[in-house]
């Protein structure tokens, strides 16, 4: 419980508003919220880049690199790839 | 300039004379003659502004959103049900602190459908974090629209302002309206420099999703702006009268309050008839004055209580009501003064739906009051049932008969 304010402890807080700026992981590692990991099969890959267009959290890179701390496994870069190079694999959690 | 024009057209001179520069809105009677003459006024090349055509009152205000998010001066008007139908949006409007100036004409809410007078539409938008002004002749229309521009974009205050008048009694009366020069406005009124514009090059999110932790500091910024604002309406109202010359009350206007015992509190054209109401009382030997609220957003909490709470009674006029509760403004008068005065405070809701409000109707309820003949409660005067209540209920009895209701 936050302690109760005393009255000369009131501030005048100013301007606070609700615009953010984008920033990484301003919101903390979103990657935690996963249940499902994408996995990659670097040989049936041919880096066609569809995985790196629609991913939704820019989590992929323009070199094919996933990065697991941001990726919330939604599975959509596992749809849309053509060649089946991505795998969903349910996450063990220790 | 001296025009003789409806207070719609003073209210489009007022966003022509403080240069509005994006206009959206929704034509909705009685406020459609605002935009028909801004149409003419950038039809005719009188004003430089861009006027966005939409197709509801919810996109109009969600297009001011995007013009003051981009830094442009933005104006709109509605009224009663295009208020509502905008009410999500105007919480955002505030909620992103967006400067910007609407005129509101206070109509009655349906059903029954009824395009006059009330203040019911406002009311409901008291708590969206806008500033509410009413106005009380077409002189002060024009006034406080300009005005309202300075209280708005002040950087003590950043929240849109909603400059309000009654509907048909200013809205569609002529009234004799001073037009000052452009020069004289433009020095009270300096262009708008915002503090942030929608930027390519530098991105951001207005209203983002925000957690528990970091809630109650907008609101409570918001809450303080409010309270910011009332030195900035006084200091507006101030410099108004110093560089324009018209002056018609900050928070409050006072009528006649030298020396009163008792004092009657109402809100935009009413208060005028009051006024009479005020010289008839004091005719007839009871020292009453008037105190009209012309900030209801910002509450005039010092000035009521300064004037009011050392008074021996106080009769409020409500045009609106809180269904389950009593008159709005009556509510508030009691609570400013709660704990700090012996005033007996009284209420009547009147004028709902246009209804006309005489001041033989204020001076008797008020004599009464000052009697100790009416109850500390809101009370309706003037409610009677007539010819058309009686044959629209004799209708439904025949039509239970047929069904056999009993």
């Amino acid at each position: 419980m936050p302690k109760r304010r005393k009255k000369e402890e009131e501030e005048e807080i100013g301007f606070v508003t609700t615009l953010s700026v984008p920033s990484e992981g301003s919101v903390g590692l979103t990657g935690s919220w996963r249940v499902f990991i994408p996995v990659l099969d670097e040989e049936k890959c041919n880096k066609c880049l569809l995985c790196w267009i629609y991913c939704p959290e820019a989590c992929i890179s323009k070199d094919i690199k996933i990065n697991y701390d941001y990726c919330k496994g939604c599975g959509i870069c596992a749809e849309e790839c053509p060649r089946k190079a991505v795998t969903m694999i349910k996450e063990e959690k220790g | 300039m001296r025009l003789v024009e409806t207070g719609n057209h003073v209210a489009a001179w007022g966003a022509r004379m403080a240069r509005a520069e994006v206009v959206s809105a929704y034509p909705i009677t009685p406020q459609t003659q605002v935009i028909e003459e801004i149409s003419r006024f950038i039809d005719e090349g009188e004003m430089d502004c861009e006027y966005i055509p939409v197709e509801s009152e919810h996109s109009a205000m969600a297009a001011m959103i995007g013009s003051a998010a981009m830094g442009v001066r933005s104006f709109s008007a509605t009224s009663a049900h295009g208020l509502l139908y905008m009410h999500e949006l105007l919480h955002w409007a505030a909620g992103i602190r967006l400067p910007m100036v609407m005129v509101n004409v206070n109509r009655a809410l349906g059903p029954g459908w009824n395009i006059w007078c009330d203040h019911q539409d406002t009311i409901a938008a008291r708590d969206t974090g806008w500033i509410q002004l009413y106005c009380a002749s077409h002189q002060e229309i024009l006034d406080t629209t300009i005005q309202a521009y300075r209280i708005s974009e002040d950087l003590k205050v950043i929240l849109p302002v909603m400059v309000c008048y009654d509907a048909i009694f200013l809205s569609h009366n002529y009234m004799q309206v001073e037009i000052p020069d452009q020069e004289v406005v433009d020095r009270f009124l300096p262009p708008f420099r915002s503090l942030w514009k929608l930027d390519l090059d530098y991105p951001f999110t207005h209203g983002s999703v925000i957690y528990p932790d970091d809630y109650e500091e907008v609101r409570y910024s918001m809450f303080q702006a409010l309270d910011n604002s009332r030195k900035v309406i006084r200091t507006a109202a101030e410099e108004y009268r110093d560089i324009v010359g018209n002056y018609h009350g900050d928070l409050i206007e006072t009528y006649r309050m030298e020396g009163a015992e008792s004092a009657l509190v109402a809100m935009g054209s009413i208060a005028s008839e009051a006024k009479m109401a005020v010289d008839m009382l004091r005719d007839a030997g009871y020292p009453c004055g008037l105190v009209r609220v012309r900030s209801y957003r910002p509450f005039p909490i010092e000035e009521l209580r300064t004037l009011l709470a050392p008074l021996r009674a106080v009769l409020v006029i409500d045009r609106g009501v809180s269904f389950g509760m009593e008159g709005p403004m009556y509510s508030e008068v009691k609570a400013v003064i709660y704990g700090r005065s012996d005033a007996e405070v009284y209420d009547i809701v009147t004028g709902l739906g246009g209804r006309d409000v005489t001041y033989e109707l204020i001076f008797d309820n008020a004599e009464a009051a000052l009697k100790g003949k009416l109850e500390q409660k809101t009370s309706w005067p003037a409610v009677s049932l007539n010819e058309h209540h009686r044959i629209s209920k004799k209708g439904l009895e025949e039509y239970w008969k047929k069904e056999g209701v009993k």
